[in-house]
């Protein structure tokens, strides 16, 4: 089996603020294949793109990344300078954002910051060349009339046509992997679909192996390979699609899955997790989830969760993880 | 709306503004003393005396007739005569005003340039030991009456230090320039005369320096703000994730972003630059609208304080019209939008 | 089950003022201000007992005297003694400040809370009122003013207060306008709130913050533009001892004897500076924004 492409083990990243530290992934440990599209969801506050951030090295004061490793093809990215890194970001790995509106500079052509990426990592020179570069990348993601388009400002584009230019932006390089943080939330739900399309075309036309982030378990299903699912700042299990949503362990991910009101199934009220998320300044000891958990016992909160192997792609952080959909 | 709809609006609505300036400068000036004439005629007149002036002044006439007099004579240009000089205010304002122009115009340079590029080093350095002490200098600017910033920059550059000249606008051995815009350092350029740019370069160092100082301290902190804001922006973070360097993100991405807010903020610091005109002239005898407002109003020069007032009005509104049609030029959201 | 005490009920508050002595420790610019600014009134205040010249007693044996163990800060051309003089202006300068910013902030604010409250043409003409006001430079107006009335303290402070009141106007009436819309206000308004209440309960709350910064700040704008007026000759006369008065006194014997006007202007300059810090700091206190990106 091939080395990962992006191996993430035991990463701690917290914020040092004025009510307190939060300790906003505290172990966190997953990887990612190439040529897969890999799915991290949880819901919000859990830290999944906290943990994108930091994969990125773009967590700023009062943040910090306090330990852990981010093995990239190898090289660990928490270890390099800042020199390195930049080299790495736009280029090897690339970021598309949730909020293609205020993700683009407002005061800038769309063909200029297109073009921008190409200028610094592949090192194109201006003039036609570029011009002719962008306007086939724009094509690429499917946006009408990109001659017209490179001239635009951000402003006068649609919701859905901006995330294609951010995409575009970012896959220009030919990056090894692509990170979606939350591509789809920001848009209406017909447009969706069609960015999901264009991400899974990229990846085959271009090769690149991708990380989306959502809360949307829906999306997950629809585009991803393998997926982990986090909880509060810890990876609670990881498998690959098939696996985990047919056969769920952990007790997060079976409320999860169950809190997804089934359009043939005749029900009055809907199923819910129990409890709120928890305060990640004082967060639960042991298994953050314990206090939620119907199944929590003691182990749990004093020792916390135990790394479980079940098939190969298959792992769980559970003491008392059960079967699928039947109960014990 | 088109850019030309904008302008026409923004003109139109205008005038009412301007027009009431004048009638609130006019009401304030002529109604309030119980006796302008008597005032004019100063303390030592006799009754004949004052009523001699009243009628050449058409003091005696009911006040709003006095007032659409004024306006009548106004459209045509016509300021009315100075009681102190006895020429046309109209000559006195065009004399004089070239001499307030090149000195704005000079402080405005610096506070851009100075304030601009502090405010930038500030919110990129923040918190830094840098960043403090631009921020006191930036504070001490509002804080200390500028009259009293440019008789100690004239005390230690001119008296101790020898280094830069008095007062006045050029050396009082060397004659001005030829007269084509009134500004002589302009003028000197123009006319190859190096002797006479030399010393005008010279002697409106420490004016513009004292007159700038308080605006390019404001420019400084307007500038960084805007700036702190703009680098938090979602934006940013693509640019950085780009691959960008720090100092590319700042320049190429920031920065026009940045820079709207402390432009449409020119404007009015350009009020602020009228008014310390006023009190750095004074300092400097400096041959000015300032200095001409001051004589004018320590003398109750009726005509020559409403002109004065109605002119340094007027180009305060102008102004602040041609940055707010600049601002609207720079952002094409608002150019292109709707 | 227990009935809560006051300090259950106001819990809240009771930690945003913690947090908000927290932050003025943590910011020691505010500190200084607020240090300077408390310098400034008890000299003031005690002014009498702290020194024992008369500011305006003319000693013309004494004058143009350096610094020295007798006059700390030097005399004058009259041979008034210059601290005394100093201590005696910033009482002077205080008072005017309180009593132009006090008139102008009440007036103003009245006037742009009903007006923005209320709307309709009123408003348009009371708004448009003060567009026209604040259309003049800085200083020119009430320089004007001032000349047409007589110079001296008093005219000054009409003068002044005159060209002033626009601002409150304005910020009142937009502090006003912003609440006005807000939702809470609509549901009150349905539950059957007569005006009067909402303006008191709801709108004044939000007024007060930006009123009450814009005030500290306007101390030392009001001094530096009444010493301004004092110094061109509008303002104060001799023998008063008003720091803008004394720079232009000082103005003439700079080159030989510089304390004479240096000295009334840095005191100038502590003062404005001490309003200055505390206006800035009180903005960056009160803006909920702010005051949780100041950790």
């Amino acid at each position: 089996m091939t080395a990962p492409l992006l191996e993430v083990k035991h990463l701690k990243t917290y914020f040092y603020t004025y009510e307190g530290t939060v300790r906003a992934l505290e172990d966190v440990s997953f990887h990612i294949n190439r040529g897969e599209i890999f799915g991290l969801v949880g819901e919000t506050g859990c830290g999944k793109s906290v943990t994108a951030r930091s994969a990125m090295r773009l967590i700023e004061a009062p943040g910090k990344i306090v330990g852990g490793e981010i093995l990239f093809k190898g090289r660990d990215l928490l270890s390099l300078s800042e020199d390195e890194l930049q080299k790495i970001r736009g280029n090897q790995i690339s970021m598309v954002f949730q909020d293609p509106m205020a993700s683009l500079n407002p005061l800038m052509k769309i063909g200029n910051q297109v073009a921008e990426v190409l200028k610094i990592h592949k090192k194109v020179e201006s003039g036609e060349k570029l011009r002719k570069r962008v306007v086939e990348i724009l094509r690429m993601v499917r946006l009408p009339s990109p001659e017209r388009i490179v001239e635009n400002y951000p402003f006068e584009l649609s919701g859905g046509m901006r995330q294609r230019v951010m995409i575009a932006m970012m896959v220009s390089t030919n990056p090894e992997l692509l990170i979606a943080d939350e591509p789809t939330t920001a848009l209406d739900v017909s447009i969706q679909a069609q960015i999901l399309s264009i991400i899974k075309s990229m990846k085959e036309k271009m090769d690149v192996s991708v990380w989306i982030i959502t809360h949307d378990l829906g999306v997950i299903a629809e585009t991803c390979d393998r997926l982990c699912v986090m909880y509060a700042g810890a990876v609670v299990e990881c498998g690959n699609v098939h696996e985990l949503f047919q056969n769920p362990l952990h007790p997060y991910t079976q409320g999860l899955l169950k809190a997804i009101p089934k359009a043939h199934e005749k029900a009055e009220r809907l199923d819910t997790i129990p409890g709120s998320v928890p305060n990640l300044i004082s967060p639960p000891s042991g298994c953050r989830f314990h206090p939620r958990c119907a199944r929590a016992g003691r182990e749990c909160s004093e020792r916390g969760a135990e790394k479980v192997k079940i098939t190969d792609t298959h792992f769980v952080s559970c003491r008392r993880y059960t079967e699928g959909n039947r109960e014990q | 709306m088109k850019l030309h709809h904008y302008i026409i609006r923004r003109l139109i609505f205008l005038i009412p503004v301007l027009l009431g300036t004048v009638t609130i400068t006019f009401f304030l000036m002529y109604s309030v003393p119980s006796n302008p004439a008597r005032m004019i005629a100063g303390p030592h007149a006799t009754g004949d005396q004052i009523k001699k002036i009243t009628e050449e002044l058409g003091l005696n006439q009911p006040l709003y007739v006095q007032y659409f007099k004024y306006l009548n004579r106004l459209a045509r240009g016509d300021f009315g005569r100075s009681i102190l000089t006895r020429r046309p205010v109209v000559d006195d304002l065009l004399t004089y005003f070239p001499a307030t122009m090149e000195l704005t115009l000079a402080s405005m340079v610096f506070m851009i340039l100075f304030g601009i590029f502090f405010g930038i080093i500030s919110a990129v350095k923040r918190n830094s030991l840098t960043d403090h002490a631009i921020r006191v200098f930036a504070l001490s600017g509002v804080s200390m009456p500028i009259y009293w910033l440019g008789l100690i920059l004239l005390f230690v550059f001119y008296f101790k230090l020898g280094i830069l000249p008095g007062p006045g606008r050029i050396d009082p051995y060397i004659s001005a320039p030829a007269h084509i815009t009134g500004l002589y350092i302009i003028d000197s350029l123009l006319t190859g005369n190096w002797e006479a740019l030399f010393s005008s370069v010279k002697h409106i160092i420490l004016p513009a320096v004292t007159l700038a100082y308080a605006t390019t301290g404001m420019t400084a902190r307007i500038t960084r703000s805007s700036m702190l804001e703009v680098i938090q922006s979602e934006f940013i973070k693509t640019a950085k994730a780009k691959g960008l360097s720090q100092r590319k993100v700042i320049i190429r991405h920031a920065l026009r972003n940045a820079l709207v807010a402390p432009v449409t903020f020119i404007g009015y610091e350009f009020g602020y630059l009228l008014a310390g005109a006023v009190l750095t002239e004074t300092i400097f005898g400096w041959p000015g609208l300032g200095s001409y407002a001051v004589e004018s109003m320590t003398n109750v020069d009726f005509p020559a304080v409403l002109g004065v007032v109605i002119l340094m009005t007027f180009i305060y509104v102008f102004v602040n019209l041609a940055v707010d049609i600049l601002y609207i030029m720079i952002d094409p959201r608002i150019r292109l939008g709707e | 089950m227990k009935k809560s005490s006051w300090l259950d009920r106001h819990r809240s508050q009771i930690k945003e003022a913690k947090f908000s002595l927290f932050l003025v420790r943590r910011n020691l610019l505010i500190l200084v201000g607020f240090i300077t600014i408390g310098v400034m009134l008890g000299l003031a205040v005690f002014a009498p007992y702290i020194t024992h010249y008369d500011p305006t007693d003319m000693q013309f044996s004494q004058r143009l005297q350096a610094p020295s163990a007798s006059h700390i800060l030097g005399t004058d051309d009259n041979g008034m003694d210059i601290f005394s003089r100093i201590i005696f202006g910033i009482r002077l300068d205080l008072i005017i400040a309180i009593a132009i910013v006090g008139v102008v902030a009440v007036f103003g604010t009245i006037l742009g809370v009903f007006s923005g409250y209320h709307g309709g043409k009123l408003d348009e003409l009371y708004m448009r009122t003060a567009d026209i006001f604040m259309a003049f430079p800085y200083l020119l107006l009430a320089m004007a003013i001032a000349a047409v009335l007589g110079p001296s303290i008093f005219h000054s402070i009409i003068a002044i207060s005159i060209t002033w009141w626009p601002v409150y106007a304005r910020l009142a009436r937009g502090a006003t306008l912003s609440v006005r819309e807000r939702d809470f206000v609509e549901a009150s308004r349905a539950l059957g709130a007569r005006d009067s209440y909402i303006i008191f309960r709801h709108i004044l709350p939000n007024v007060i913050a930006p009123i009450m910064v814009q005030a500290t700040l306007d101390m030392g704008n009001v001094i530096l533009e009444a010493a301004a007026l004092s110094f061109i000759g509008l303002g104060a006369q001799a023998p008063q001892p008003e720091l803008g008065l004394m720079i232009s006194i000082g103005r003439n014997f700079m080159r030989d004897y510089w304390w004479v006007a240096t000295f009334p202007g840095l005191t100038i300059l502590i003062m404005v500076l001490g309003f200055n810090l505390m206006g800035d700091g009180l903005r960056d206190l009160l803006d909920p924004k702010l005051r949780r990106s100041l950790v």
